[in-house]
């Protein structure tokens, strides 16, 4: 046993230079300026109906320098297949939004919150469903809103949204997820912990829907199964001081936080929460 | 009185003859492998007898006076054995061993050609791979030295030829095709390597015994069980453990079983018990089955079995998502097993005609599973060549052959779309999921002639004209592909050659499906040449240089490329997935210089090369597999008490890369998608490795004990294998490859 021990340590150490990407910046901590979600009131509607994108933005480090920012629409070059998430020189680009300033970012928030809405309408069904497949119809075709965050400095952060456009037949449509309380060691959070805690989110009611996708021969089901699904509640937990052992959690998985060792004067909690489908939740905290 | 003298002296001599009329029946075995010693005088001293060993070391003697005496024993190789001994009884028998000078003999790599008939052909001996370091005694690490043979990075298993891609190398086991030739890690090949005879290696203008591919092909022979006596061995490292016994049933039958199994995953999972988020369910773990069985039919026929198995799984769960792609989460699991049954007749007509046939029956299996994802491929295949060599004259001989595979194939998946383009992957959380169960045959069937003609008695050309036709039913394509090569002697020791052909290879299962793929594909095609100097310096002695030169150059056309393209079939948009937009070429030049000096051998290879390739909507750019520089030193000194010491130099330019030159924020999926700079417009840092080895054996009259230490990257120098960056590609860090690894190894073979 002592034998295999040192071969395991001498194992260790061998992946440990052989992986060593332990000191890129981590996912979930705030600091450089980032879209962190791009929220849609309705994340699955029919063609021609319009919605409301909810961007949040987090500079951290920013000190409240000027950010602007543009936003374009347009139908799916095949991203899902490698296209490029742009809809630069597409045919179909609608332009929302060209250097406006965004506003909603401030020391009270430590400059990451909810800014400027976006408003988009989506093609009607002529021009979204054109030359698609049944199955796409009803499991939703998606169009397109590329928003990009501009600081002075010239630091340029690029995002996209989908908008999943399906068929009116199909009466049940994707919601967006809620998420109604972060738990510290299963109390709402309410300060900044001494100590370590246990994060935990908690869910509105059907967050997690169950659904069905059609088949490419037309029947329904899930993907995988001849039954259908329930969606799979990712959330990541994004902080702006301390450290997660997780940065993400499924479902109602816990997270362990550490924070550091002085109290910062103002900290940002945040939970999004992924369905696997397009719909987003969001809960933040002000600390 | 002189009479009666001499009457009574007649007597006691008479006497004298008749009590000391001993004789000796003796065997003379090399000591260890117990190898029967042929034609070795062994001589009885002070008498002056001498006695032959015939072809299985068997030695007698007669009429030897009773007493003691010196057995004197001599032979080229061998330390000279001089033992006193005694004879009491009239008849005795004596087993004697003579020990060999050296059993390390390090012949550090390439033969010549072993098949003739193709002029690209290099093979390496099982003898020669046995001690090479940083190749742990696996023949498939030694064909790595070889020129032209580009350095895998990182732990990958697989052997990239002359700047081609990894999936354009063709990997076989007697002729048979096989799914992978390594262990996952590229720790080890799939056969055990003491039932290996030689590993082909073939490049740029191989004969057209081969097709479905286009970069080249390594080929792994299985040699002939033993049929003197039971041989056996058993073997311990720090990876795997393993042992194969064989030996003769009968006359004229001989078998061969061995295994391995390796224990690298006890190992892992010792360190994964410490890891939070990380729960390994299935250690990483290899096993490999190598059985052989041979019997002679007749004096003409000869069959042979051959069946190897393989099995690699590893499997683990990820608590909760890592890292900055939501899909890396819940169950992985990673199983990839094959086998091979290879029935082979060969029955030989005449000295002029010789007809080999042989099957290859065996079932691939693959199972990916990805937290609610998965792949499984099962396959069913059956390989079959018949060869049939015939000796027209003394200057030409002809062969006629097929090379056909038949596969049946069941894919089941439900995986997200990978899009890999320029080396840089794409989350899987944002590509299309998609689900797909379908079976389906495919029938490649080869046929092919080659020639061996010598112009004349007195000639020095030889020429090889040859034609292969290929049909491939994934691409509904007869494909006739021409080769031809050709061999100038200038003299004994020193020849020209040349070669050239046409290759095809069809395209993979996943390309040119219906739904993932895109059946409207083509094979994908070459063209090869190259032109060679070999030159022998050592004219017929054992000691001096020998040196093998010449280009390369290669065209590829109709490469398959991946397609971000939505194109219409039927009146609806539907990805293209792959389209045949590749082209490119590879050029080189090589050069491999073996030395032999005992007790120092040196060899050297060097390749200086250039691969490039072509796709719509990108500048030209060199293939991911360029290494400008490939130099391979290695040297070994054979010491006194069966010591040795190897070293190997490796210097190779850095691989490219595909520079990510920033990430966009995909919202749906929380992730973010890299935007490529120019594909592979970036270099990693020149690879350098210093390796050593060290052997020692304990010989024993009857077995030997072998013991060995490989240290790889004995400078522990962080070479840089690949380039990782951030969640949203903004910072970039280097990833390094393996410290210095030290492996520790004892054999006991008797």
């Amino acid at each position: 046993m002592k034998n295999l021990k040192l071969v395991s340590a001498w194992f260790s150490l061998l992946l440990l230079t052989a992986c060593s990407n332990k000191d890129l910046p981590k996912y979930n901590h705030l600091d450089s300026l980032r879209v962190l979600a791009l929220l849609i009131d309705t994340p699955e509607v029919n063609p021609g109906d319009a919605v409301v994108i909810t961007p949040w933005i987090s500079d951290t480090n920013g000190a409240g320098r000027a950010l602007t920012y543009t936003a374009a629409a347009c139908l799916d070059p095949g991203i899902s297949y490698g296209a490029t998430p742009t809809c630069e020189g597409s045919a179909s680009k609608v332009s929302i939004a060209s250097g406006s300033a965004i506003a909603g970012l401030n020391a009270g928030n430590l400059y990451t919150g909810a800014v400027n809405t976006l408003a988009v309408t989506t093609p009607v069904t002529g021009i979204i469903f054109a030359a698609h497949r049944p199955i796409e119809l009803y499991n939703g075709v998606a169009y397109i809103v590329t928003y990009t965050v501009s600081a002075s400095d010239g630091t340029k952060v690029d995002s996209f949204r989908r908008i999943i456009v399906s068929d009116p037949s199909k009466v049940t449509k994707n919601a967006n997820p809620t998420v109604t309380q972060i738990l510290a060691n299963g109390i709402e959070i309410a300060a900044y912990p001494g100590t370590a805690v246990n994060l935990q989110a908690v869910y509105g009611a059907g967050s997690a829907e169950s659904y069905v996708a059609k088949k490419d021969d037309g029947s329904i089901g899930g993907l995988g199964t001849d039954v259908g699904l329930t969606e799979s509640l990712t959330t990541t937990w994004f902080i702006s001081s301390g450290a997660t052992d997780f940065i993400r959690t499924i479902g109602d998985g816990i997270t362990l936080f550490t924070p550091d060792s002085s109290t910062p004067a103002v900290s940002r909690f945040i939970a999004v929460t992924h369905d696997n489908r397009g719909g987003v939740g969001l809960k933040d905290y002000t600390l | 009185m002189k009479r009666l003298l001499s009457l009574l002296t007649l007597f006691f001599l008479s006497l004298s003859q008749s009590s000391f009329a001993a004789s000796i029946d003796g065997v003379l075995l090399e000591r260890g492998t117990k190898t029967p010693l042929s034609d070795v005088n062994v001589y009885i001293l002070p008498h002056q007898l001498k006695a032959t060993t015939d072809e299985n070391g068997k030695f007698h003697f007669d009429s030897l006076p009773e007493g003691p005496f010196q057995w004197s024993i001599g032979a080229a190789d061998y330390e000279k054995l001089e033992r006193d001994d005694e004879i009491q009884n009239q008849n005795i028998t004596r087993t004697l061993y003579l020990e060999k000078s050296s059993y390390l003999t390090f012949e550090t790599t390439i033969v010549g050609k072993r098949d003739k008939q193709d002029v690209t052909n290099r093979s390496l001996e099982a003898k020669e791979f046995a001690q090479m370091p940083g190749s742990g005694g696996d023949p498939i690490k030694a064909v790595q030295n070889l020129p032209g043979v580009n350095r895998a990075t990182g732990l990958s298993s697989q052997v990239i030829i002359q700047g081609s891609a990894p999936q354009d190398t063709r990997y076989t086991i007697d002729g048979h095709e096989v799914p992978i030739i390594f262990h996952f890690g590229g720790l080890s090949s799939v056969v055990l390597p003491e039932a290996i005879e030689h590993v082909d290696y073939l490049s740029a203008g191989f004969g057209p015994e081969y097709s479905r591919a286009i970069g080249g092909l390594v080929g792994v022979w299985t040699r002939d069980p033993k049929t003197d006596r039971l041989h056996g061995f058993g073997s311990v490292d720090i990876f795997n453990m393993g042992g194969m016994i064989e030996g003769p049933i009968g006359k004229e039958s001989s078998f061969l079983i061995g295994a391995r199994q390796s224990y690298i995953g006890a190992v892992f999972k010792q360190i994964a018990k410490k890891e939070k988020s990380f729960n390994l369910t299935v250690a990483p773990d290899f096993k490999d089955l190598t059985g052989e069985f041979q019997t002679r039919l007749s004096p003409h026929d000869t069959f042979k079995l051959v069946t190897v198995g393989s099995e690699d799984q590893l499997g683990f769960v990820l608590s909760e998502p890592v890292g900055s792609d939501p899909s890396i989460r819940g169950n992985f699991s990673d199983e990839t097993d094959f086998f091979r049954i290879i029935p082979e007749w060969t029955h030989v007509h005449s000295d002029n005609a010789t007809t080999r046939v042989s099957l290859g029956l065996g079932r691939d299996f693959v199972k990916v599973d990805v937290g609610d994802d998965f792949f499984n491929l099962k396959t069913y295949s059956l390989t079959s060549r018949a060869e049939h060599e015939r000796k027209w004259d003394s200057l030409w001989t002809s062969t006629f052959g097929i090379d056909n595979r038949l596969t049946w194939a069941n894919v089941d998946l439900k995986l997200p779309v990978f899009y890999n383009a320029g080396g840089v992957p794409n989350p899987l959380s944002s590509g299309a999921l998609r689900e797909l169960s379908v079976s389906s045959t495919y029938e490649d069937v080869g046929a092919y002639i080659k020639n061996q003609i010598k112009m004349g008695e007195d000639s020095r050309w030889t020429l090889l004209p040859n034609l292969r036709m290929d049909y491939f039913s994934e691409t509904r394509q007869v494909l006739p592909a021409p080769r031809l090569a050709a061999r100038y002697a200038l003299n004994e020791y020193t020849s020209l050659k040349g070669a050239t052909g046409i290759y095809y290879q069809p395209p993979t299962e996943q390309q040119a499906n219906d739904q993932a793929g895109n059946p409207n594909l083509v094979a994908p095609k070459a063209y090869h040449f190259m032109v060679g100097l070999e030159k022998d310096f050592r004219e017929g002695s054992s000691r001096g240089l020998v040196w093998t030169t010449g280009p390369f150059y290669r065209i590829y056309d109709h490469l398959v490329e991946a397609s971000t393209q939505l194109v219409s079939k039927n009146g609806t948009l539907v990805p293209e997935n792959f389209n045949n937009s590749g082209v490119g070429t590879s050029y080189g030049y090589e050069s491999l210089i073996k030395a032999d000096f005992a007790p120092y051998s040196l060899y050297m290879s060097y390749t200086l090369s250039r691969s490039t390739r072509n796709q719509p909507g990108q500048p030209d750019y060199v293939s991911q597999y360029d290494q400008t520089h490939n130099l391979n030193l290695m040297a070994a000194v054979d010491l006194s008490e069966n010591w040795r010491i190897a070293s190997r130099f490796r210097y190779v330019t850095g691989s490219p890369y595909t520079p990510v030159v920033g990430g966009i924020f995909d919202a749906d999926n929380d992730t973010y998608i890299p935007v490529r700079g120019p594909y592979f417009s970036n270099r990693l840092e020149a690879f350098y490795q210093l390796d050593v080895r060290i052997d020692k054996k304990w010989i024993y009259n009857t077995w030997i004990l072998s013991l060995y230490l490989d240290i790889q990257n004995l400078t522990n120098h962080k070479n840089v294998e690949s380039v990782g960056y951030s969640y949203d590609y903004k910072v970039s860090q280097n990833t390094t490859g393996l410290p210095v690894l030290p492996t520790f190894g004892v054999k006991g073979e008797f």
